[in-house]
């Protein structure tokens, strides 16, 4: 379980959370919305411990461990995975160097390289990118939707179990959407994650069926619901009486 | 691919060359050219890309010495400039592109860093479009990454455009390492030394051939 306790946090000497609470349990998926600079895209990225965010109060506990000092790379190897609105570009590096050495690092051994390339060119196969893409540069000179399947690839190969999608649908088309949105169900079906999902839009949750819904205003959770509060988001934007009624709307 | 060791000055026609040159040298270019200049030991090239011809340049310098190369692009030249600097110590490398004819295009890469603490690299590269030429195209794109303790690289691009009938933009930039994509790489669960060490290894990559990759995967070794 995600356990976040009255979380302030700042960067470049401005509050970006304000004393935030919010408990995720294991499997769960909570969706999190609110208008624009509410702070949705930093927890995101708190959570990963980016450097360039300070807790400067309270308390984030993950299965009863306090990782208030992780660094990025504890996050990861703690099977926590971001995957954000555009993928970061490492040209020079493939796809499979790269995985390679993450695994490798991971489990501190040799990684059995027929065992690695059968299971890439399987998933490869599974998120409907070709197999070149296994020597393709990371995430480089690819389209939006390329973008978003290649980090796929990675999420089916490291099988993380907690899962933060950052604005995942910003960007895309219709179909890939769906693709992205199935391919996430499928990933949820095989391994039951814990996932926590930024979004503006309800597109990208009607391929998760059973979700908890936060409203976040001013770095804080102002309502928690169930999918019927983002259908009333839709309809009346932020200025839904079912949150308050006394949001901006976008 | 033909092997070639130089010792004085050539004419080199259309092919893909490996080059390893023994002193300092003028080329002359024609027909469509690929060198791979990986293992020379020279101080200064001088290269002429002559009229309608293309140079596809791909350079790995370990500097041991201050080093000067000098490119002249006749009518209608294509100069595709790819060049990788490692230094040690103090030492300046100078690039001068002549662009004395119409209808030429430069477009030049460069990645610097240094590989030793306490290095200084200091780059001068300049471009040089004459007056009254027309249609010409030069990119200059340079970049320097700060990977050692208490290390310097400085770049000076310059470009001496004496023609309004000319495309011309250069790009610079000098710095440590990107923090969202070290942030990227530790967050998949690498170490903060592999990602450095993955962030300097697509650094250097970065316009290289093959040739440079399978080169750099050896360490460099002018023996290999």
């Amino acid at each position: 379980m995600l356990e976040i306790k009255k979380l302030t946090v700042e960067a470049q000497n401005k509050i970006i959370l304000n004393n935030l609470d919010l408990n995720i349990e294991n499997g769960e998926i909570r969706v999190l919305m609110g208008p624009n600079g509410t702070g949705k895209s930093t927890i995101c990225k708190v959570l990963m411990h980016h450097p360039d965010y300070n807790i400067i109060n309270g308390n984030i506990k993950y299965d009863d461990k306090d990782i208030n000092n992780f660094t990025p790379t504890e996050m990861g190897r703690l099977g926590f995975f971001l995957l954000g609105q555009n993928p970061t570009e490492i040209e020079g590096i493939t796809n499979a160097e790269l995985l390679r050495s993450i695994i490798g690092e991971r489990t501190g051994k040799k990684v059995d390289i027929f065992a690695f390339q059968k299971k890439l060119t399987e998933i490869c196969a599974m998120v409907g990118l070709p197999k070149e893409f296994m020597h393709r540069d990371v995430n480089f000179n690819m389209s939006g939707g390329e973008k978003k399947k290649n980090e796929l690839l990675y999420l089916f190969m490291l099988e993380p179990k907690f899962i933060i999608l950052d604005e995942i649908d910003s960007g895309l088309d219709v179909d890939a959407i769906k693709i992205v949105g199935e391919l996430l169900k499928k990933y949820y079906d095989m391994y039951h994650p814990t996932i926590l999902i930024v979004t503006h839009h309800g597109d990208i949750l009607k391929y998760f069926t059973d979700y908890q819904v936060s409203v976040l205003e001013s770095g804080k959770i102002i309502k928690t619901g169930d999918k019927e509060l983002v259908k009333d988001i839709e309809i009346n934007g932020f200025r839904s009486n079912a949150i308050g009624g006394n949001l901006d709307n976008e | 691919m033909n092997k070639l060791i130089v010792v004085e000055d050539k004419s080199i026609n259309s092919g893909e060359y490996i080059l390893d040159i023994k002193k300092d040298v003028s080329l002359n270019i024609s027909g469509n050219v690929v060198i791979h200049d990986i293992k020379s030991d020279n101080n200064w090239l001088n290269i002429i890309i002559g009229n309608n011809c293309n140079l596809d340049l791909y350079m790995v310098k370990k500097l041991q010495n201050d080093y000067y190369i000098h490119i002249t692009l006749l009518n209608n030249a294509k100069l595709n400039l790819n060049m990788l600097i490692l230094n040690e110590n103090n030492h300046q490398v100078k690039v001068d592109i002549d662009m004395t004819c119409d209808n030429s295009i430069a477009s030049t890469h460069v990645r610097a860093l240094n590989i030793q603490d306490n290095s200084n690299l200091d780059i001068i590269f300049k471009g040089y479009i004459k007056e009254k030429t027309k249609g010409n195209e030069l990119v200059e794109d340079l970049k320097g990454l700060l990977v050692k303790n208490n290390d310097t690289i400085k770049i000076s691009p310059i470009m001496i455009v004496d023609t309004n009938e000319v495309l011309a933009n250069h790009l610079v930039t000098i710095g440590n390492f990107n923090t969202e994509e070290l942030f990227y790489l530790e967050s998949l669960g690498l170490s903060e030394k592999i990602a450095k060490d993955m962030l300097i290894e697509s650094f250097m990559k970065q316009n290289m051939s093959e040739v440079e990759l399978e080169f750099l995967k050896l360490g460099g070794d002018k023996d290999e």
